[in-house]
């Protein structure tokens, strides 16, 4: 089931008619890696036998849920289960270990706990059927669903009858595995079961009852044992109840007396209900003494293989031998085909025999029948109706009942097949409270509210920011920001410059020794040495801005004095470089060649034996008295500078 | 050569030997069928489709190259056509 994003499972089972691969459900139609949560309601083989694989073999990373004493059960019976498969089939889908590895994994519920997962939360109910069965109610975002798993509304003489929940739930997912049937009155049916095993024993007959371990069994062997007790005269004929764990079943349903009824809880008072006076344990078939008539409870219910078939393939061929059969038997398995009163069985061994026992199905499955789901359904009346659990054909009549019965109410009824998904739509209101101190007054249609608003699972809340640690595991904090930027400057430029931007520049009220002062009555700015300023300020968006604002201000101050000495220094041209370059390697070639060589405002002074030459450096004109070193200063200078000067490029 | 398959609820590949070069989807799923002992004539089918591209093998004669990996899904439905083993190696040619 999907809802918002949660997915949830119900139950994990096989089909017990089937083995191996093809006993499990479709699980290649769902990807196990989506759920969150796997409820399980009770330990049948149809509804909790395929979860080791499902742990073990499968992407499923959720959690899983169970009642205490569907988890101790579920160990035993599954143990027993692989035993019994280990036997007969080659293919197996898990181990013991397996099986001992998901123990770890199962997480435990009580009856009427709530438990929150991941915005799921759900609670169960009692279900009666089974020791330890719920059934579970959950709520996503206020939607709510029950599914049942399988449950009974009446009590019998150890469970409790199930609970009908308070309020109705949007989608009621419910099991129809008996259809339009109804059972008989209890009694009655207690009757038939004993009259007939009675009546088969006095006459010599042995009676097997074959059952699971674990569940029907214990209601019965309380019904025999009563029984028994009443009738003195069946005291020497032995009722075994057959099972490798019969010690340790027995163990478990004594611990949890206080999920039984009232009156099963009296007893145990007394002494305890569980220790029976005339039925003995039975650990297998080499301690069976096959001698008179005795009555033998065995698993497994189908008669697919096991001690129950053992028993079975002994006894067939003898007519005084009777087979009750208590329980729901399952299309495909034996326990259904003998119903019928067929002439001839098939052995384990592969042989025909004549089948001449008595088949007697006596149902005590303790599954609510046609009546109690109708009286169900009509206390419950929810809007949507999911019938699961059960037979094709018989589905198909209970849901055309049940949509006459509910003709007059908007009851949408669906009873999908397997793998076929039912969508439905749920508009809900989001809801958001106020608590704390937002609530202290109502506030008018049409006021402006505001506030933090905190989203936990589907709820939502709205509250000041200060109560936010009051109401929530978060709290709120404050960051306070301090920035030290360079600045060689007056502490009055910053100032001066700051007056012209904000309207709030104020010293602030206590005497500090540096100069400092408080822009927007957020930002304090100090003087803390010649080299640089700091700025602090609480952090928030307004602050922010104005220390942003601030620090550019100080840089652009620190960058404005430095500019005017840098211009003269730009405005350099290469031009002036290179000119620069070819005065000093003149004047250094002059002084190769004449010795004395003097500048004096851009022209070169030579002094040659008392003889002064005036060279202009730029055009290369020479003044000189002595006509011999002026052409000779004259041509040294044309060569020079021609060496110096750039090579002209060829004209083309 | 190999097949590699997985259910998609399972966690990692098995593989299924082939002779030659193809395998028909037909005789693919009865291998599964066999080695996973799942039994014949129980009212579910399995749908092949490519692990790469997704691709789903409706027909049953079409063929599928060797070391492919396909995913299985179980489906409930009606039990399968019985069909006739067929020696897949080189025949691409449906037979009857």
């Amino acid at each position: 089931m999907t809802y918002r994003g949660k997915t949830i499972m119900f139950d994990c089972g096989i089909h017990p008619a089937y083995s191996g691969m093809a006993a499990l459900p479709y699980f290649d139609e769902i990807d196990p890696s989506q759920i969150d949560v796997l409820l399980v309601t009770h330990f049948h083989l149809d509804h909790a036998a395929s979860l080791p694989y499902f742990l073990e073999k499968t992407t499923f990373k959720g959690r899983v849920f169970m009642t205490h004493a569907t988890k101790a059960i579920y160990r035993l019976l599954l143990s027993d289960y692989v035993k019994v498969c280990k036997v007969s089939v080659e293919d197996m889908l898990y181990d013991e270990q397996d099986i001992i590895r998901s123990m770890d994994k199962i997480e435990v519920i009580d009856f009427h706990q709530t438990l929150e997962v991941n915005g799921i939360r759900f609670w169960c109910y009692t279900a009666g059927h089974v020791l330890g069965a719920a059934m579970f109610m959950v709520d996503i975002a206020g939607v709510r669903v029950l599914y049942t798993g399988d449950y009974s509304r009446e009590e019998d003489r150890h469970l409790r009858a199930a609970e009908t929940p308070q309020f109705s739930p949007d989608i009621c997912i419910i099991e129809s595995t008996y259809g339009i049937q109804t059972h008989q009155p209890r009694h009655v049916r207690e009757k038939r079961f004993t009259d007939v095993i009675h009546s088969t024993v006095s006459q010599g007959g042995r009676v097997l009852i074959p059952a699971f371990a674990l569940g029907r069994a214990q209601e019965l062997l309380l019904i025999l044992d009563e029984y028994w007790s009443n009738h003195p005269e069946l005291h020497n004929i032995p009722i075994y109840y057959a099972s490798p764990l019969a010690k340790r079943c027995m163990a478990v349903y004594q611990t949890y007396i206080n999920s039984m009824n009232e009156r099963i809880r009296s007893q145990y008072l007394n002494s305890n209900p569980f220790d029976f006076k005339h039925i003995s344990p039975l650990k297998s078939i080499e301690n069976f003494d096959d001698v008179g008539p005795s009555v033998v409870m065995a698993s497994p219910s189908g008669l697919q293989s096991g001690l129950s078939r053992q028993l079975f393939d002994k006894w067939c061929g003898d007519k005084r031998n009777a087979c009750v059969i208590p329980g729901y038997v399952v299309e495909g398995t034996l326990a259904k085909t003998i119903i019928n009163e067929p002439k001839e069985v098939t052995l384990m061994n592969g042989l025909m025999a004549p089948l001449n026992m008595q088949v007697h199905y006596i149902s005590f499955s303790a599954h609510a029948d046609s009546d109690q789901t109708s009286a169900f359904l009509d206390e419950l009346m929810p809007p949507n109706i999911i019938l699961v659990h059960g037979e094709a054909n018989e589905m198909g009549r209970l849901k055309q009942k049940l949509i006459t019965q509910f003709a007059d109410r908007n009851t949408k009824i669906m009873s999908p097949k397997n793998c076929q998904s039912v969508e439905m739509y749920f508009s809900s209101e989001k809801m958001a409270k106020t608590i704390g101190k937002l609530a202290e007054k109502t506030p008018e249609v049409g006021e402006t509210v505001s506030g933090l608003l905190v989203k936990k699972g589907f709820t939502y809340q709205i509250m000041a920011p200060d109560d936010l640690h009051v109401f929530s595991q978060l709290s709120t904090a404050n960051i306070t920001q301090r920035i030290s930027v360079p600045y060689t400057g007056a502490f009055g430029v910053i100032k001066h410059r700051l007056k012209q931007i904000y309207e709030s520049v104020e010293s602030p009220k206590e005497e500090t020794d540096v100069p400092t002062m408080v822009v927007h009555e957020k930002v304090t700015i100090r003087q803390e040495s010649d080299e640089y300023v700091t700025l602090q300020w609480p952090s928030d968006p307004i602050s922010d801005m104005v220390s942003d604002s601030v620090v550019a201000m100080v840089l652009n101050i620190s960058r404005e004095g430095p500019k005017v000495v840098s211009t003269e220094e730009v405005n350099k041209t290469a031009e002036e470089e290179t000119e620069k370059m070819t005065q000093k390697v003149i004047h250094s070639l002059f002084a190769s060649l004449f010795g004395d060589v003097k500048v004096v405002e851009g022209k070169f002074l030579i002094t040659v034996d008392g003889d002064v030459a005036s060279v202009d450096g730029k055009n290369g004109e020479v003044e000189c008295e002595n006509e011999g070193l002026k052409e000779r200063v004259k041509t040294a200078f044309r060569r020079i500078r021609s060496a110096a000067g750039p090579i002209p490029l060829p004209t083309s | 050569m190999a097949v590699y398959y997985k259910f998609k609820s399972a966690k990692d590949y098995d593989s299924i030997l082939i002779e030659g070069q193809f395998i028909s989807v037909g005789n693919l799923k009865e291998r599964i069928f066999e080695s996973k002992h799942l039994g014949r004539g129980t009212d579910f089918d399995l749908m092949i489709s490519n692990a790469q591209t997704n691709e789903e093998y409706v027909d049953e004669a079409a063929m599928i190259p060797k070391n492919t990996s396909v995913l299985i899904r179980r489906v409930p439905g009606c039990p399968r056509m019985p069909i006739v083993t067929e020696p897949d190696e080189y025949c691409l040619a449906p037979q009857f």
